[in-house]
Order: structure tokens, then sequence, then C-alpha cells
């Protein structure tokens, strides 16, 4: 079946599907840090006492 | 200068200049990359459209290896000198590493079967990049596995200075071994076996990709010294209650 829907694809296909795989991966994976990075700081601010803390 | 980022608030002010830096300079070579790889660099005389994937492929790969080889650098930096970053920089490197080698293995895949007829072969290059994931699936496990992060974090550092044989492998399988994978194009000690107007693309896909892995890595290790604060914070206010 993998190898009847491969013949099918042309190099472009191939270029494509490598290229969507990669930043899908990274895209994803970057958005995850972002957003992990923003309600830590968030968070941080929030507990932070009065008088600030030794990090 | 180790000492010197041992303390986690002269990391932090220094990651905030850092990121933002990093983050520009990712968008801007990654454009450039692109239109180079996408646009501007002409198809191969054996591979034709398919080198295209190589753009990606190649570089995602020197990242596996670079990120890995610096996790075991700061693994032994924290168990020599007890330094805190270093320690925290290796768990908040590891998915970053871990993407970056499952990208190279997938477009190895998907260069592979047009080019080669097979999406994998279990040679020597390829089964040890699988082992290399599977090295960084391992840490990012066991990292978290304990109810005392510090323990977590020596646990892991042991498994990465032990996993770090596997690099010199992955490099010189191509070399040690009869595979199917070729040998190095770039990575040589003469020149590079490959012309202008593809090394330029790939080059600069490969700056894209660092910077895009010191942005990550600064704002995951930002992260995760934010979230041990707060539970200093957290431990110091149930003690004082």
């Amino acid at each position: 079946m993998i190898e009847q829907s491969a013949a099918a694809f042309s190099h472009g296909d191939y270029i494509l599907l490598a290229y969507v795989v990669t930043f899908g991966i990274l895209g994803a994976l970057a958005a995850q840090s972002f957003c992990a990075w923003r309600r830590a700081r968030r968070q941080d601010r929030a507990s932070a006492p009065a008088g600030g803390d030794a990090a | 200068m180790i000492r010197r980022f041992a303390n986690p608030a002269r990391f932090l002010s220094l990651s905030r200049w850092v990121v933002p830096v990093c983050a520009v300079l990712t968008v801007v070579t990654l454009g450039l990359g692109l239109w180079l790889a996408l646009v501007a660099s002409p198809p191969d005389y054996q591979q034709k459209e398919t080198v295209r994937i190589m753009y990606v492929h190649v570089p995602a790969a020197w990242m596996a290896l670079f990120i890995y080889t610096s996790m075991a650098a700061a693994a032994v930096t924290g168990f020599v000198w007890k330094h805190v970053v270093a320690e925290l920089y290796a768990k908040a490197a590891a998915p970053v590493g871990a993407a970056f080698t499952l990208v190279c293995l997938l477009t190895g895949a998907l260069w592979g079967q047009p080019m080669w007829g097979t999406w994998w072969a279990w040679d020597a290059r390829m089964t040890s990049v699988l082992v290399l994931f599977f090295l960084y699936l391992g840490y990012i496990v066991l990292v978290d596995a304990f109810d005392d992060p510090q323990r977590g974090l020596t646990a892991g550092a042991v498994l990465l200075i032990v996993g770090v044989v596997n690099i010199p492998v992955i490099k010189f399988s191509v070399d040690w071994w009869n595979t199917l994978h070729q040998p190095a194009s770039i990575t040589r000690l003469d020149a590079p076996a490959i012309d202008a107007s593809m090394l330029w693309p790939l080059l600069c896909m490969a700056a894209a990709f660092k910077f895009l892995f010191v942005t990550l890595a600064f704002v995951r290790l930002e992260t995760e010294i934010l979230r041990r604060r707060m539970a200093v914070r957290q431990q110091q206010l149930a003690g004082g209650a």
C-alpha cells in the first residue's frame, strides 16, 4: 500500500512533505516553548515577594 | 567564564537581549535560506529537484549531533563545577535536539524513497542516528522520572556522558562501514565536494537552524530557571507557614 502511494508521488511532493514536516515540527516546538516561557514569566511575577528575592 | 554564568540572575539578564537578537537573526537567515534552497539553487544533475530536501536534512543532522555534544559537555560541567545553569541547559536543550533528530530521520526517509527506492535501511549511519533519537527520548523521560529534580538531572547527566560514544559512531559510520548512506560532502579535511550554488543555501539554512536553536535553548532555559525560582519561593512559604 505504501509502495503504491510512494510510486504516485512526484519529486515535488517529496520536497513539499519534507519542508512541511520540518517546519511543522520546529514550529510546534517553538510555539510550545514560547507559550511555556510566557506562562512561567507571568507566574513568576505573580509569585514574586514585594521586596524582591535572590534568584 | 564558566563560573560567571553559574548565577541564574546573570543568565536571565543575558537572556533578555540574546532571545530577541537571535529570533530576528533566525527569521532573516531562514528567509534567505529558503529563497536560496527553493528558488535560487539549481537542481542536481543526478538527484534533480529532490536535492532541495538536503537543505533541511543535512543542517538538521548537524544540529542533532551538535546539541547532544553540547548537552554532554554541560553534563560534565554540572558534575565537575556543580553548575546549576549547565545542568538545566541540558534539560532545556533536549527537546530541541530530539526535534532536530526527528526532522533528520523523517526528511532522510522522504529523500531516500525517490533516490534509493526505500524509506529506510538498517545501515550504520541511519541506525546510529535512530539510537541518538532514542537517547534524547530516554534523557527527557529520565530527568522527570524522580521526585527529587536534582536526582533526575544527575541520572540524566550520566546517560548523556555514556551516550556520547554514539557521536563519533554517527560521524565516522560512513567511513568505518560500507553503508547505503553517502560519505561526508562538507565536513571533510580537504575542500567540500559540493558546488558553491548548493553550498550557500546549505550554510544559510545551517545558520538559521543554529540561531533557532540558540533562541529556543535560551527561552526554555529561562523557563526552567523561573520554575525553579517559583518552587524555591513555595518551599520558603511552606517553611514559614
